[in-house]
């Protein structure tokens, strides 16, 4: 069981958000729901429509440490999807092959609201995250259902294995998934897989898949171990991406430059005298 | 006006569709699993397409503003392809996911035995998942392939109100009328159904079950014909609340008897993070 720290806590501000205000690039304003919810009410068509050339991406959580999973399960107290849940923890020892189908059922089972006790999770990955942590598989075993559940699942299925691997024995043998979803361009996949899961990407890997997050709009908050990880060659990449966002003269997305700014302050001789 | 477009193969549009979609009162879709344009040759193609409508393309249309949700199926005309039959075998994994709303398009190509096979089959996986079916009729000797279609569907023990038979016209509106199970028009440019007929047919034989969409795909088609459908129903005398039943309510109540249809939590708790969820316009 993984137990560390969480890095970046949503409750404190790291030491590269200079401005705790509201980071928006210009252009870029209103966010999808609120247009459904408009759609719904009957008023969409006068509504302010939320295309603008930068689209809101529907990420994610900051990056919340790897949580034992009795934490998980007892964020369920008293929750409506407690006993359908219980049930299936109960049976899924005794028969590991129906995690797919239970697996692809917990949204609707427990439904995809907050869970207050554990901040940065909803009931849907919190549920699916303690199904894979009820399989006990042996190692092998599990990896290769992990895969699987992996392998068939919808989007909102591949995130909740992505954020369970470190929950799991041997995760790093399951890089490969981290390796697809830093492959994709969706954004909440990827901000999974810089989550505490990106532990088991080695550093090449890791270092793309943070400048994935600058570009495809996945706030670095959610990039667990950052000022850990964060070396020179990354400070060279963000540089180069700095200038070519400046030749351009586009917008430089304000967390990058922070980033960039302390990655260069760290890196400078000390001048003294 | 609100629009839910309940046919439309979104996989073939481009982000400006998405876009002009929104801007014209799209905010939901209904993508049914259909063939390619061009034949697929294994299994792996169709499960990287259902993946693709299960996870890419909601991704996409939801940065623009739009539910997307899916049917999923083996199509009547690759059904006559033995390399591609066992997608039969796969599906039942995949019905399972939470956007798949119905078990579609299945139906007749060229109303071959194996179509026979594979519409029934699927009929009643339909059944066993819970899902309505969407049934598209064919494009030659529709007349004949519609009759067909309803004799199947009424033998299969799917009720009539968990069917959509899509692509009418004006010679096979009153035999599915009478079947009990829903009516759909694809409004084309200028083939299989036009606003200006549609709305004849509205007058004709009323809005109750009367379902419209673009089934806007990689051939000549248009997704904002939805949107000019409802202008000429309202052009043509129809009122508001007429326009939104056939354009948001009727394609609703169709889709919602999957209990999958959930247009209200479209809302992550993790959507909005802190202002901060802008995305930043790709690589």
């Amino acid at each position: 069981m993984v137990t560390t720290p969480m890095p970046h806590g949503a409750e404190s501000v790291p030491w590269w958000v200079t401005d705790p205000s509201p980071r928006q690039v210009a252009g870029a304003a209103v966010s999808t729901p609120e247009a459904l919810a408009g759609a719904e009410a009957g008023s969409g068509a006068g509504a302010a429509p939320p295309v603008t050339p930068e689209p809101v991406s529907p990420v994610a959580q900051p990056a919340a440490a790897p949580l034992p999973a009795p934490a998980l399960r007892a964020a369920f107290a008293g929750h409506p999807g407690e006993p359908w849940l219980a049930s299936v923890l109960d049976a899924l020892p005794g028969e590991p092959a129906l995690v797919g189908v239970l697996f692809a059922a917990a949204a609707r089972r427990c439904g995809r609201g907050a869970l207050p006790a554990v901040p940065g999770w909803c009931a849907d990955e919190a549920a699916r995250v303690l199904l894979l942590d009820a399989l006990g598989l042996p190692e092998a075993g599990a990896v290769s259902l992990v895969r699987e559940v992996y392998r068939f699942g919808d989007a909102a299925e591949k995130r909740a294995v992505l954020r369970a691997l470190p929950l799991l024995p041997r995760f790093d043998a399951a890089v490969e998934l981290l390796h697809d979803a830093v492959r994709t361009n969706d954004a909440r996949l990827l901000a999974a897989a810089v989550g505490p899961a990106a532990r088991a990407l080695g550093q090449d890997m890791w270092r793309q898949a943070v400048l994935k997050c600058v570009f495809v709009g996945v706030p670095l908050l959610l990039v667990a171990d950052l000022d850990h990880r964060a070396d020179a060659v990354l400070e060279r990449m963000l540089a180069g991406f700095v200038r070519e966002r400046r030749a351009a003269r586009r917008p430089v997305p304000q967390d990058a430059a922070a980033l960039l700014r302390h990655l260069e302050d760290k890196s400078r001789p000390e001048e003294k005298n | 006006m609100r629009i839910f477009d309940p046919h439309v193969h979104m996989t073939s549009r481009t982000t400006d569709d998405y876009r002009r979609m929104f801007e014209a009162g799209v905010r939901a879709v209904v993508e049914p699993a259909f063939w390619l344009g061009q034949p697929r040759t294994s299994v792996g193609s169709f499960t990287d397409y259902f993946d693709s409508l299960l996870g890419w393309e909601p991704y996409r249309a939801s940065l623009y503003g739009i539910r997307h949700y899916c049917a999923l199926a083996l199509n009547p005309k690759e059904a006559n392809d033995p390399r591609c039959r066992d997608v039969l075998n796969v599906l039942p994994r995949f019905l399972e996911k939470d956007n798949v709303v119905a078990v579609g398009e299945i139906g007749y190509d060229s109303v071959t035995p194996e179509e026979d096979t594979a519409f029934a089959a699927q009929l009643a996986l339909a059944v066993e998942h819970g899902l309505p079916a969407l049934v598209h009729t064919p494009h030659r000797d529709k007349e004949g392939g519609t009759r067909r279609t309803l004799d199947v569907v009424a033998e299969s023990g799917i009720g009539p109100a968990r069917v959509l038979v899509d692509h009418l016209n004006e010679t096979t509106v009153e035999a599915v009328l009478e079947s009990g199970c829903w009516l759909g028009f694809s409004i084309y440019p200028d083939t299989k159904m036009t606003a200006d007929r549609l709305v004849g047919l509205l007058r004709r034989y009323g809005t109750e079950r009367m379902i419209v969409n673009s089934a806007a795909d990689w051939g000549h088609s248009d997704p904002l014909l939805t949107h000019a459908t409802a202008r000429a129903m309202l052009d043509a005398g129809f009122g508001a609340d007429d326009v939104d039943q056939v354009m948001w309510r009727n394609p609703v109540e169709f889709y919602s008897q999957s209990g999958r249809l959930d247009l209200g939590a479209h809302q992550a708790p993790d959507q909005d993070f802190a202002g901060n969820s802008v995305r930043r316009g790709g690589s």
